[in-house]
């Protein structure tokens, strides 16, 4: 097993900061006060995957830069990140330019929620040991190989990742539109971290910690009682804990492939399509931020499983909420607003 | 008594994937139908009936993947809502519908375990699951690490073995990979295999019968090792290849031209 040292450490923290300083700088920018930490953090993971997949797709097709350019504009990108959030936070609470977003947990937590959160952290930590046990088994996708073959060779695309031989006519230019296994290259190049840790481990946890976001995110209007959302997160745990996630049929292997673009829009994506239309439903408004929203998953998911897989996916699940908002009707709101409800 | 005893085990496991957590889904909506309020048989059990009765629908799939092939990997969508988000909020409800904080706690343990049970907990039961044969156990290892050692010019291998070439070693030349066996997954290339490629593929897997015949065509194509499936009676040398490792599931020969 590969082992760990220091700069592995702050490489993993760096992985999963990223997210909340891009949805911190978003947040605040964009003045909006309402959203979460929750939504927060789903955002900035939205947002990494779109900047990955416009940057690398136009620095690779578009400028046919090299591998040692594009992990260079990555390493960049994510600098201009933790600086601009750097710079915001600072502002945000110093110079009270933007108000920070309402604080669910103002009232102090009782000792049943911090059982429950108690015991949402040693399922976490359970999953986490049965990731890691299975570090050692080898999938059924070419995401290990093309992201070592990337690094090994310092080349995209150049040779096989399957036979490590070189291509002798090449890599159809429709397949380059993925841009998922060069963005995971990038980040093992950046923060010298090993593959097999970054996708087996690094990125299913993380991919773990959006669903749960994701599905609380969609439940907390419709359950609103605070202590009740603990409760449902718990049980969303132990249903993450307990499946048999090695065969296709639940959460799209969710521990078996969590780093794959089709997981992550499966389990991340599809619930907070759900999530943004139901709120636009609420607030019987289309308003700009919802708009940018949806198009933020669209955009992603089409760099992270291709243009018509991604996009489909997408607009089916948005056809769906849409069709159960219509059929609801005048009888009944599925959401209400998003203030949690603390009971004594 | 142990004969019954096996058989509902094996029924318990093969029971265990899907089956259960649909069993547990439907347990769900009649929880959420019977507890509540009007609100959850309007907002969330219609809106959700409709949505698996069109995205779950034979004929919607078949539809769609005429005009997008990709669609039929979609079906799993409906899958995640209702089991990640349905199972777990059926539970809330009905827990708080308890009268007692003790009841509520008893009830939420049982839930916990029979939750827990309907899945595959912790991994604690291997044989629904096809994780053995994806194990990257001591033989594939030492296998990996000769060729990593020893750095062949092309590897010829049983299917079986290939994804843990392709995944742990170092940059290990394939004649061909594991997406011969998987066509829809050819990763756009223009470089296909030819047909002697799938010639000498479909003789390996009867490498005990055809051996003679796959070191002839190896050695014409440029390969100088051969992994092959270990089998009862296999030589140490095969045509102008020389055994040089053995586990217990391959046999490594290298060619000694």
């Amino acid at each position: 097993m590969h082992s760990f040292d220091i700069m592995d450490v702050l490489g993993i923290v760096a992985v999963f900061a990223m997210p909340y300083m891009s949805g911190y700088i978003i947040r605040n920018i964009a003045g909006k006060k309402e959203i979460g930490q929750i939504e927060t953090y789903l955002s900035g993971f939205l947002f990494l995957f779109l900047m990955q997949g416009l940057l690398i797709s136009t620095s690779y097709i578009v400028l046919n830069r090299s591998f040692d350019e594009i992990s260079a504009y990555v390493r960049n990108a994510y600098i201009v990140i933790a600086v601009v959030f750097v710079i915001v936070f600072i502002l945000t609470h110093t110079l009270f330019i933007t108000k920070d977003a309402p604080d669910r947990y103002s009232h102090k937590l009782k000792k049943e929620e911090l059982i429950m959160i108690g015991i949402t952290f040693a399922i976490f930590v359970l999953l986490c040991v049965r990731i890691i046990r299975i570090m050692d088994y080898v999938r059924e996708d070419h995401m290990l190989p093309m992201v070592r073959i990337i690094l090994n060779t310092r080349t995209i695309d150049v040779y096989n990742p399957i036979t490590s031989t070189p291509y002798v006519y090449g890599v159809l230019s429709s397949r380059k539109i993925i841009t998922l296994p060069i963005y995971y290259a990038c980040i093992c190049d950046i923060f010298g971290l090993n593959e097999i840790a970054l996708l087996y481990v690094v990125c299913t946890i993380q991919t773990i910690i959006c669903t749960y976001m994701s599905c609380v995110l969609f439940i907390i209007p419709m359950i609103k009682i605070r202590e009740r959302v603990f409760l449902y997160g718990i049980f969303v745990g132990v249903l993450m804990l307990s499946g048999d996630y090695f065969n296709k049929s639940i959460g799209a292997r969710l521990l078996w492939n969590g780093y794959a673009g089709d997981t992550i829009v499966s389990v991340v994506m599809i619930p907070y399509v759900l999530y943004v239309i139901l709120c636009a439903y609420r607030d019987k408004k289309v308003k700009l931020s919802y708009v940018l929203k949806f198009l933020l998953v669209l955009i992603s998911s089409v760099f992270m499983i291709s243009l018509a897989k991604g996009a489909l996916l997408i607009a089916i699940t948005a056809g769906i909420a849409c069709i159960s908002c219509i059929i609801v009707g005048k009888k009944g709101q599925i959401y209400d607003d998003s203030t949690l409800i603390v009971e004594e | 008594m142990s004969r019954i005893a096996e058989t509902m085990y094996v029924f318990f496991q093969n029971s265990k994937t899907e089956g259960a957590y649909i069993l547990l889904f439907a347990l769900s909506i009649v929880i959420l139908y019977s507890v509540g309020k009007d609100r959850f048989k309007f907002n969330l059990v219609y809106p959700l009936l409709l949505m698996l009765g069109v995205a779950c629908n034979p004929v919607t799939i078949w539809t769609l993947s005429l005009i997008f092939p990709v669609i039929k990997h979609y079906s799993m969508i409906p899958m995640l809502i209702p089991i990640f988000v349905y199972i777990p909020y059926a539970i809330t409800e009905l827990l708080y519908k308890t009268k007692t904080v003790r009841t509520r706690r008893i009830v939420a343990v049982l839930l916990f375990i029979y939750v827990s049970i309907c899945g595959n907990f912790l991994g604690a039961f291997p044989g629904n699951t096809r994780t053995d044969i994806n194990h990257y156990d001591e033989g594939k290892k030492q296998i990996v690490e000769y060729l990593d050692v020893n750095k062949p010019n092309l590897v010829l291998a049983d299917d079986d073995i290939l994804p843990f070439i392709s995944s742990y070693g170092d940059m290990i030349p394939l004649l061909y990979g594991h997406n011969i066996m998987q066509p829809d997954s050819d990763l756009g290339v223009k470089d296909s295999y030819d047909e002697g490629i799938f010639y000498i593929h479909d003789l390996m897997w009867k490498s005990d019968v055809y051996m003679d015949e796959i070191t002839s065509v190896a050695a014409s194509m440029g390969c100088d090792i051969i992994i092959i499936k270990n089998y009862e009676g296999a030589e140490d040398r095969e045509g102008t290849f020389k055994r040089v490792l053995t586990t217990d599931d391959y046999i490594v020969y290298r060619s000694v031209i």
